[in-house]
């Protein structure tokens, strides 16, 4: 029988500082989201089965596709064009883990160091939140706009969503408003900076970056 | 005169406040009793408050009394009693926290924890996360 007030002490103790409502209520949160529905339909624990459903995920996964993509590297990068509709109308419907399409298995290469940038319209941030999970990602740490807006409504401004540990890696996104395509932009911008890189809904290959371009990413 | 700490089941002298030395270890020590000491009577309220909810919860008017005391002593918003509910109220919340008086109690989470109705509640309910999650996990393995 599993000690669960251990469990629960040890939650809490791996709290940064203080105990707070918001704090706990986030665990709670984060382990909800953590659970997904297995194969049988039934809702999954998380905490201790964690490393094992990572391992189911992976196992699923290399059935549905080839294994020469299962066993790709690690990135460090990825950079997703996701400004068209289209693509955003795809990435809002509901996956589950196992099911996903490719842009979104994507996450199987990705660690918590990978940094990923998302380009977007600022109304469709909230859809890509909510699938942050497969990219391994808890939260979005940083919004950029790339033109300053022209009055209040900005719902179609484009902007770059950043999930990164690192904080100054993205000075360049200052000066990326003067750059004549946003994607472009960020390329440039991260060109060099850490590979590999994994550009995904390219439009077209780009030297120095993996590309996933059109449809592919959606299979 | 000193008064007596505990730290697990070691019974520590600890002397009254103006006699505190200035050894941060005592110090803090003297503190997370008394911090220790304020949930274990934070939580004996919520117990109170269940028991004694559940003792008139049937009998309408001696729950209306004891809401209309309970706002007297402002345990409780005029506002939560208008539109009473007892799955919708903050004695459903210290329902939840004395169910867990046991989990609270216990040594390896009580000095982890501050009074207070909101942080309890959530701790009771991730506690309840935990045991479904792990329970599931047993019948799966």
């Amino acid at each position: 029988m599993t000690d669960v007030v251990a469990l629960l002490a040890a939650e809490l103790k791996n709290v940064r500082g203080r105990l707070t409502r918001r704090k706990v209520e986030e665990l709670r949160k984060g382990r909800e989201k953590r659970r997904k529905p297995n194969s049988l339909g039934i809702s999954a624990p998380t905490a201790n089965i964690e490393a094992a459903e990572e391992t189911a995920i992976q196992e699923s996964v290399a059935q549905s596709i080839p294994s020469s993509q299962v066993e790709k590297q690690t990135v460090s990068v990825v950079l997703v064009d996701l400004r068209a509709r289209s693509d955003m109308t795809k990435m809002g419907q509901d996956y589950v883990h196992g099911g996903e399409p490719s842009i979104l298995k994507a996450g199987l290469r990705m660690t918590s160091d990978t940094s990923l940038v998302i380009v977007l319209k600022l109304k469709d941030v909230a859809v890509v939140s909510s699938k942050l999970s497969f990219w391994l990602k808890k939260r979005i740490d940083r919004v950029f706009l790339f033109d300053t807006p022209a009055s209040l409504e900005v719902s179609d401004e484009i902007a770059a969503v950043i999930c990164s540990k690192e904080k100054h890696a993205f000075s360049w996104l200052d000066s990326a408003q003067y750059e004549r395509d946003p994607v472009d932009a960020c390329i440039k911008g991260l060109t060099g900076w850490a590979e590999p890189r994994l550009l995904l809904l390219a439009q077209k290959e780009v030297a120095g970056w993996e590309c996933v371009v059109g449809e592919e990413n959606w299979l | 005169m000193s008064k007596s700490v505990y730290r697990g089941k070691q019974k520590l002298a600890v002397k009254e406040f103006d006699e505190v030395e200035a050894d941060p270890k005592e110090i803090v020590e003297a503190i997370v009793y008394h911090r220790k000491a304020s949930v274990r009577e934070h939580i004996s309220m919520h117990i109170a408050t269940s028991k004694g909810s559940d003792a008139v919860l049937d009998d309408n008017e001696k729950l209306t009394d004891l809401l209309n005391r309970l706002v007297e002593c402002k345990l409780l918003d005029p506002e939560e009693i208008k539109v009473w509910d007892v799955s919708d109220s903050r004695i459903k919340m210290s329902m939840k926290i004395a169910r867990y008086a046991d989990v609270f109690m216990d040594e390896r989470v009580l000095p982890l924890l501050e009074p207070g109705y909101s942080l309890l509640y959530q701790i009771a309910r991730l506690y309840e996360e935990i045991e479904a999650d792990e329970k599931i996990l047993e019948a799966l393995t």
